[in-house]
């Protein structure tokens, strides 16, 4: 591979990283603070490559072009380049919610403790909470949540079992979605189930219940409201 | 070599300009191809092989910066004047030098191997390739919050995954592996200055590493889409197979360090030795890391090396396992 080709796909992985991180859509893939590393590694991967591509222009020849032969696979790097604007990968959802056990919170999930839930109360009286400190009270505090009103956003994943009901879910990721896991709630009673996938701000109040397997607690439905998927779509 | 640099010059300036036009041809055909990318199962798929490269990005970047200095502005004098004279010393102090890393795997690869092409010893560069990811400061501190009030899993990985180090890189010394990276030794890129040195060693480990990357991330990706988790983990439970499970498990997932321990401690069906295994083998061998091997050392080494890994990080894993835990 010519290194004038070589700069070219260093330029054009550069240009996509530092392309979501611009726009913000790299918290669709890790989280939210990979920003300033993903530009920093971006600006060092562009200006490598823009040398290869100027200095390629100069003197047509590489005096020094031994040991470039094993550099084709470097032409994989255009692979997630072309994935990034052809497929525009969403967040995960519905389907590999589906195909995942729910709720395996991690023992560091416990330092959060007990507690009464943190969040701020809106008009109608509900607590705002985010699904991982809810469930962290369901496991270790249950007295302090039951019978409230919590107001939770995630997105739709069906419930078999249970009638007029939805899993609501969000993914929690430590690093990137590689290592992500769903946080779920049933909530039932619902009138009208929407598609998988919607999101949704959802009230509901919990009154102990929860069902195997993943222990999801059963939340009674009081209102819902279809919003826009959130800036940053996973939980830390 | 020769005939393709001749193959390659026939094509002079279409490299260039066919990786702008595939970058132009995905943005516009966006739209019109939607339709054939709408299957959940290839969003998932891209979704998690988009993240792990992403992820890795800017380790990589930092692994390619230092493994291009070490090149240009290293003399390989030095290098080996800072190993101490005795080989098994040498390799301990490689492995210790892991400490010094700060970071998940994919920066240590081709740090390694431009340690080995500026003269240091085979052994100690690897010892200190699979120890860094697994020993440095900012995993061991988030092993300690994935566990909290339990210490001896920080200790667990970080001895078991030491020993997993310097066991590997005696075994290399003692088969006399020299030859097998004889494909890491022979590349140094010399330019006109040490700038020079840097850019085009960059370049080289940039392309090569990264490549590597994507194949690895791409196969580890349509495992998780393929196999679902749960599924392995009960295959392991329910036949008393659990840290093997969880070994295999890390090499197929291919997660960072640094968010392996989270991972491992979400796996509370399984026994606190197979959550160890879990985070001794995934930093020392995965997907990812077997194929980057390859590209660095060549597949001549990477198919032996990387399967003794994966079993003496179990067995360390298990020995360590059984004492702390």
């Amino acid at each position: 591979m010519r290194s004038e080709t070589q700069g070219a796909v260093m330029v054009a992985v550069a240009a996509m990283v530092a392309n979501l991180a611009l726009n913000g859509s790299h918290t669709s893939y890790t989280r939210v603070g990979l920003r300033i590393p993903l530009f920093l590694s971006a600006a060092f991967i562009g200006v490598v490559g823009l040398v290869a591509v100027l200095k390629a222009n100069q003197r047509e020849t590489d005096p020094h072009g031994h040991g470039s032969a094993g550099l084709r696979v470097g032409l994989a790097l255009l692979v997630p380049v072309v994935a990034v604007y052809m497929i525009a990968p969403a967040p995960l959802g519905a389907f590999t919610a589906s195909r995942s056990e729910a709720n395996q919170l991690s023992a560091g999930a416990g330092r959060r403790g007990p507690g009464p839930l943190p969040g701020e109360v809106t008009a109608s009286g509900a607590i705002e909470s985010d699904l991982s400190d809810l469930l962290v009270r369901v496991y270790y505090g249950p007295e302090e949540v039951q019978g409230k009103t919590v107001r939770l956003v995630g997105f739709v994943v069906a419930e078999p079992e249970i009638e007029d009901a939805y899993r609501l879910t969000r993914f929690t990721i430590s690093c990137c979605a590689a290592d992500a896991s769903s946080l779920q709630v049933i909530v039932r009673g619902v009138p009208d189930v929407p598609p998988e996938n919607q999101w949704l701000a959802v009230e509901a109040i919990w009154h102990g219940e929860v069902v195997n397997p993943g222990l999801v607690p059963v939340m009674q439905f009081v209102s819902q409201e279809r919003v826009a998927q959130p800036a940053e779509p996973y939980e830390y | 070599m020769t005939t393709e640099s001749t193959i390659q010059r026939g094509h002079q300036g279409t490299g260039a300009q066919l990786v702008v036009l595939i970058v132009i041809a995905a943005v516009l055909l966006r739209g019109v191809l939607d339709s054939w990318f709408d299957g959940p199962a290839i969003q998932a798929w891209s979704t998690v092989f988009v993240s792990i490269i992403l992820q890795a990005t800017p380790f990589l970047a930092l692994g390619v910066a230092l493994s291009a200095a070490v090149a240009a502005f290293v003399p390989a004098e030095r290098l080996t004047r800072l190993l101490p004279k005795n080989r098994v010393a040498a390799v301990a102090t490689g492995g210790a030098a892991g400490v010094l890393l700060p970071g998940c795997e994919c920066g240590a690869v081709p740090i390694s191997g431009r340690l080995v092409s500026a003269g240091a010893l085979p052994g100690a560069a690897l010892a200190f390739m699979l120890a860094a990811p697994a020993i440095n400061p900012v995993v061991l501190v988030s092993t300690a919050v994935a566990f909290p009030g339990r210490p001896e899993m920080v200790m667990g990985r970080l001895v078991a995954s030491l020993i997993t180090a310097v066991v590997m890189g005696l075994l290399v010394l003692r088969i006399n592996a020299d030859g097998l990276v004889r494909r890491a030794m022979s590349r140094r890129h010399v330019g006109d200055s040490k700038w020079e040195t840097f850019a085009v060693t960059a370049r080289h480990d940039f392309l090569q590493a990264g490549g590597f990357l994507v194949l690895g991330s791409a196969a580890a990706a349509l495992l998780q889409v393929a196999v679902p988790r749960s599924f392995l983990v009960n295959i392991g439970e329910s036949a008393g197979l659990g840290l093997l499970m969880m070994a295999v498990l890390a090499i197929a997932l291919s997660i960072c360090s640094e968010a392996d321990a989270f991972v491992a401690a979400s796996f509370t069906q399984v026994s606190p030795t197979a959550q160890l295994a879990f985070m001794v083998v995934g930093p020392a061998v995965d997907l990812k890391l077997a194929s980057m091997q390859a590209g660095v050392f060549g597949s001549r080494f990477a198919v032996r090396f990387a399967p003794a890994t994966a079993l003496v990080a179990v067995a360390a894993a298990a020995v360590v396992g059984g004492v702390l835990l």
